[in-house]
């Protein structure tokens, strides 16, 4: 009973937390909040943006590289499976999502990330 | 089969180390924004103190409008800059020492693979719930860390006073 309360007011303030850190700037908050009540705000242009920004500023990539929407990780990138798995959690933290195991090894590339965020619900 | 568990583990450990380590970076980035603004508006007056006492002598000189106008931008961009968003938070900065540690000397045989993954999964559970634990202390303790200034300021409206401004 008493772990459980705990455990419920843990997720709350994680969530809130979360939320509250993760705000894109631009966006005025109460705008914001009231858009996320409804709907997932994000189009797929956003979406693309935010994770080749992510990308960007990894110091793992080659920085000459030319980073767009077909980008593999692994063979335009360079990066190896650690690096890969470093990248997919930080676009994680960027959309406040977790990204479960499985799906995650069918990640390799900007698109597939961006799709994956596009249809998962919770991403914002 | 270990090679995929050894990714799940690392990953983890990861997450759990950019999500505990965020926070305490971005106030560091913040307290660093503001050591600088200060430096920058010190500068800034030593530099119009020193204008304003050759104006009399000399006419103005332009480079030194100039560099006002530099310090002044700076100080703006350092003011609108906002340390929160910024995208490398979300990596951990030191991954490369952190597998050195986890991989060396990773041993073949399975029992002692096993432990050591095992043991990777505790300590990403730690730096975890140490986190949570964290937050909630936090919570249910306000005053925990508010400045000084603050909790006199509210200590006064406690009981209807207002610290003279």
């Amino acid at each position: 009973m008493l772990s459980n309360i705990l455990r419920g007011s843990a997720m709350a303030l994680r969530t809130t937390s979360m939320r509250t850190a993760l705000r894109p700037s631009g966006a005025s908050p109460a705008l914001w909040s009231s858009l996320r009540l409804y709907s997932s705000s994000l189009n797929n242009d956003d979406i693309r943006c935010r994770v080749i920004d992510v990308v960007k500023a990894f110091d793992k990539t080659t920085a000459s590289a030319q980073i767009n929407a077909d980008t593999h990780f692994a063979k335009d990138l360079g990066l190896d499976s650690l690096d890969t798995v470093e990248l997919l959690v930080a676009i994680e933290e960027e959309f406040d999502v977790e990204i479960p195991d499985k799906v995650a090894d069918e990640i390799k590339s900007v698109s597939q990330a961006v799709d994956y965020i596009a249809s998962n619900p919770e991403a914002n | 089969m270990s090679s995929s568990q050894i990714l799940s583990t690392y990953k983890q450990l990861i997450r759990s180390l950019v999500k505990s380590s965020k926070r305490s970076r971005i106030t560091q980035m913040q307290e660093n924004n503001k050591k600088q603004m200060a430096l920058l508006t010190y500068k800034k007056i030593g530099l119009m103190r020193q204008q304003a006492s050759n104006n009399a002598a000399v006419s103005k000189n332009p480079h030194s409008v100039r560099e006002l106008h530099e310090l002044t931008k700076k100080i703006e961009e350092l003011k609108s800059s906002n340390p929160g968003s910024l995208k490398t938070l979300h990596f951990y900065n030191n991954s490369s020492r952190l597998r050195q540690i986890i991989f060396q000397d990773l041993s073949s045989s399975e029992t002692a693979l096993n432990k050591r993954l095992q043991h990777l999964r505790d300590f990403a559970g730690f730096v975890k719930n140490q986190l949570e634990f964290e937050q909630l202390v936090e919570r249910y303790n306000p005053g925990l860390k508010m400045d000084q200034e603050e909790k006199v300021k509210r200590t006064a409206a406690k009981v209807g006073l207002q610290v003279p401004a």
